[in-house]
């Protein structure tokens, strides 16, 4: 067991680490998550600033910086947890979310564009 | 891992000598494997929404149910972001009094945060019903099929929290805290953590950027 103090949660108590974080640091992150959530949906109530494009990019903007909140304040994800793996699949993770999701939209929304309109579409009722 | 077993040369034999591990040594990084992979599932339901996601087939639409009134209502919506935003923080802090070894408090904030999911359940299902009563249902449209499955499959993720909770409370009743349990808190805690990033997600790319105009 002791050959294995990084993976014993005892011992990582005071370490922070995965799932590990102090009162301190979980007051301060949903201080500032309740801030951007609150200001993503004051964005939405509102409508839109400037284009509909201009908002969105906002509100993404906003969904990343709430979630890597999350992963530093409650979850305490470090570069350093188990030996680089934690890091390791998480970007791992990240770049195949990245692939999968702007090759899908692209890949669908050109389709799409090709594709005739057929009666009983919404594409169709601009004919 | 690579360095659970390395060769060593004896005479003419290779020999795989197995080092022993103690118990659970692997869990949180498996675990946290696994909420990766689940990451992706998610990443493919939203790749799907985000094509299907204006295919009204002139029925309900986000700003439109038919009615001339809007099928997403934000005061409902940001009740349950705010419900799961409180209920990772109590989770959260469930976390440190089981680090203090404070059972009794670890299992009153676990217990808070179950029930803010519980009404996190609640607000789903009248929201589901809500949208029913307007004709807006998993079969009416190519958007609102790709809705529902993303709002079940999250609400079948908090139920799992749900069944986790219980779970987790009868075993430290049974066995107190010992090491077998703190790593399953440890594991709930990254759990419910991960519901609200998802959740968050839904907020933001499903019901925000379906209400711009």
């Amino acid at each position: 067991m002791s050959n294995h103090p990084e993976v014993h949660v005892h011992e990582h108590a005071d370490a922070g680490g995965l799932g590990y974080g102090t009162q301190q640091s979980y007051l301060t992150g949903l201080g500032l998550a309740a801030a951007l959530s609150a200001a993503a949906l004051g964005l939405a109530a509102v409508g839109s600033i400037g284009t509909i494009q201009t908002t969105a990019l906002i509100l993404t903007a906003i969904a990343i910086a709430r979630v890597y909140i999350h992963a530093v304040f409650f979850l305490r994800i470090r570069s350093t947890d188990e030996g680089g793996w934690t890091a390791i699949t998480t970007i791992f993770t990240l770049i195949t979310v990245v692939i999968a999701m702007v090759g899908s939209i692209w890949i669908m929304l050109h389709q799409e564009i090709n594709m005739m309109p057929m009666p009983g579409t919404d594409a169709f009722r601009g004919m | 891992m690579a360095s659970t077993a390395h060769t060593e040369v004896k005479g003419d034999n290779f020999h795989v000598t197995e080092e022993p591990h103690h118990e659970g040594h692997s869990t949180v990084i498996g675990f946290w494997i696994f909420l990766m992979q689940d990451m992706l599932l998610f990443c493919g339901l939203f790749a799907i929404f985000a094509w299907l996601g204006g295919h009204y087939a002139n029925g309900p639409a986000p700003l439109d149910d038919g009615t001339g009134q809007p099928l997403f209502h934000l005061t409902p919506v940001a009740i349950n972001t705010v419900i799961m935003m409180v209920s990772a923080f109590t989770c959260s802090m469930g976390m440190v009094n089981i680090r203090k070894e404070n059972v009794g408090a670890a299992l009153r904030f676990f217990g808070i945060t179950a029930l803010l999911g519980l009404g996190f359940l609640f607000m789903q299902y009248r929201e589901a019903v809500n949208m029913a009563a307007v004709g807006a249902t998993i079969q009416t449209s190519a958007f609102l099929a790709s809705f529902f499955v993303i709002i079940f499959t999250h609400c079948l993720h908090v139920i799992a929290g749900l069944v986790w909770f219980v779970v987790l409370a009868v075993q430290i009743n049974l066995h107190g805290l010992d090491d077998a349990n703190e790593r399953r808190a440890v594991c709930f805690s990254m759990f419910w953590n991960f519901l609200d990033i998802t959740w968050v997600i839904v907020f933001v790319f499903v019901y925000l950027m379906g209400v711009l105009k």
